[in-house]
């Protein structure tokens, strides 16, 4: 029973900490400029962060790897040492921009001052980084991220024209776009599959794979945590799509704040579902800043052969404790210059799709690597589903910069 | 390459896209609170954040004009004016 309760709690852990700032600005654009045409993107993006997460999970409990380490093993010294570099300013800016998007919520709540926030936000997220342990933190902000529930109770009360949602599943181009509004659609397809698949989620899922000293017995919880867990928090994302597409569409709205996106439940629940879904977005975006942050400097500690680890005191990896810390301080002082958390989401959703490839591929080669991995190694279907969204990805990094570029972040 | 083929394109600026949705987003959130749909502090907190925004685009030259208007139909709370700046981005946008 108690293994029942631990995998379910694992799941909804999962479910609560799937949605970050940018699904929340991604999803709610895409649905608001393309209707559902894209929400195959997130049905596809789901099942390449479901295949690297199991895979990421799985090298962690069999070969004790978390991916850092692999890199280094797998890319070399020189080429591992630019993805670490690329990564940890990716995982800045991302955590800089879960920070600026809670600063934003507690503005909305509260009326404060945005700098007096953000600074409050970081001392809180340090705070709770410091005294609480590893599991804690990761099952206390995913919980509360289920607030984000209400945004899927909005949908079912909006009750969508199922068969429109339906066929939104199928890869599609929508007909009669211009060239601008196609190239804008190219690139959101790029940006949602990064948003879905930030190579932080990689690092902090085997890292915290480690934390918890996970071995082969722990391997269902991992297939379950990342087949039903994403899944079913994919479907907070996806219905945050549907919402737009229904609600801000017909009204010209793309979102261009944070807050924006909290209209779709006020619509529909008025004042108090507003509070509920500033609540869940509040804990969605902290536990994606807590990953964000944390995972820089997993990256760095494990690159250098540094200890690391929450399970560790403060004093026996004071190395580990120093980079997190200073992770959090660099993304409190981007957010203090300015720099608005949308702006600072696109950055990193295109920054990141271009790590994606490095992040992933020596990830594959050691899940099959038999000398590692035993038993455990990759099989045929967990292969070939790795090395097709492994091109995926790499087309995508290869399409991201000069998308961005062309249509102004999709705004053409 | 992608750069020439969107020069190419007649369609218009991002930015006009940005203000219409700016103006869009202050119209509805204006029409929430005269119907106490959203709290006080969320709308007067996001009117703030809108006026910022379209502050900084009324910078530019060439949509500076629409988001002058459009930040003063939000300062007089005036969801006409808004409808009118809405039409006008999207005559542009999607003649």
């Amino acid at each position: 029973l108690s293994r029942l309760f631990e995998i379910t709690l694992g799941i909804m852990t999962a479910v609560g900490g799937f949605v970050d700032i940018s699904e929340l600005v991604f999803a709610s654009q895409a649905g608001s400029r393309f209707g559902f045409a894209l929400i195959w993107v997130f049905a596809i993006a789901t099942i390449g962060i479901s295949v690297f997460g199991e895979m990421s999970g799985r090298v962690a409990a069999v070969a004790k790897q978390p991916v850092f380490n692999l890199m280094r093993q797998r890319l070399g010294v020189r080429l591992g040492l630019v993805t670490l570099v690329a990564s940890v300013i990716v995982s800045t800016i991302t955590c800089a921009a879960e920070i600026g998007g809670m600063a934003v919520v507690l503005q909305l709540l509260t009326g404060w001052s945005y700098s007096l926030l953000a600074i409050l936000s970081t001392f809180t997220l340090v705070a709770v980084i410091w005294i609480v342990p590893f599991k804690g933190i990761e099952r206390s902000f995913g919980l509360l991220g289920l607030f984000m529930i209400v945004f899927v109770v909005a949908t079912a009360k909006l009750d969508p024209d199922w068969r429109a949602v339906a066929q939104g599943f199928i890869p599609q181009i929508p007909p009669d776009l211009s060239l601008r509004s196609l190239l804008s659609y190219t690139y959101f397809v790029i940006a949602i599959i990064s948003a879905v698949m930030f190579p932080y989620e990689a690092y902090f899922y085997s890292s915290g794979g480690i934390e918890e000293h996970w071995g082969p017995k722990d391997l269902k919880v991992n297939l379950l945590t990342t087949t039903v867990g994403f899944g079913l928090g994919s479907t907070l994302a996806i219905a945050l799509l549907i919402n737009a597409a229904i609600l801000f569409k017909p009204l010209h709205i793309g979102p261009q704040q944070p807050g924006t996106v909290a209209l779709q439940v006020a619509m529909v629940f008025g004042p108090t579902g507003l509070l509920l879904a500033l609540a869940g977005m509040f804990f969605a975006i902290s536990g994606a800043a807590v990953e964000t942050g944390l995972s820089a400097a997993y990256s760095i500690a494990q690159f250098l052969g540094w200890p690391w680890g929450r399970y560790l005191k403060p004093h026996q990896a004071p190395r580990f404790t120093l980079a997190w810390l200073t992770v959090f301080i660099a993304a409190s002082l981007i957010v203090l210059s300015g720099i608005e958390p949308l702006e600072l989401v696109e950055w990193a959703v295109v920054f990141s799709v271009i790590v994606l490839p490095l992040t992933y591929l020596p990830l594959i080669l050691i899940a099959n690597d038999r000398k590692y991995m035993n038993q455990y190694a990759n099989g045929p279907i967990a292969n070939a589903l790795g090395w097709a969204f492994y091109a995926i990805v790499v087309i995508a990094a290869i399409g991201a910069l000069p998308l961005y570029l062309a249509t102004s972040g999709g705004k053409a | 390459m992608l750069f020439l083929l969107v020069s190419k394109t007649p369609e218009a600026m991002p930015e006009l896209r940005v203000i219409r949705s700016l103006a869009a987003e202050a119209k509805l959130n204006i029409a929430l609170e005269r119907g106490h749909q959203v709290t006080v502090t969320y709308g007067a907190e996001m009117r703030k954040q809108i006026r910022e925004k379209l502050l900084s685009e009324a910078k530019n030259q060439q949509v500076g004009r629409l988001a002058t208007v459009a930040l003063r139909a939000l300062d007089a709370k005036d969801e006409g004016a808004l409808s009118r700046v809405i039409a006008q981005a999207s005559e542009q946008l999607d003649p």
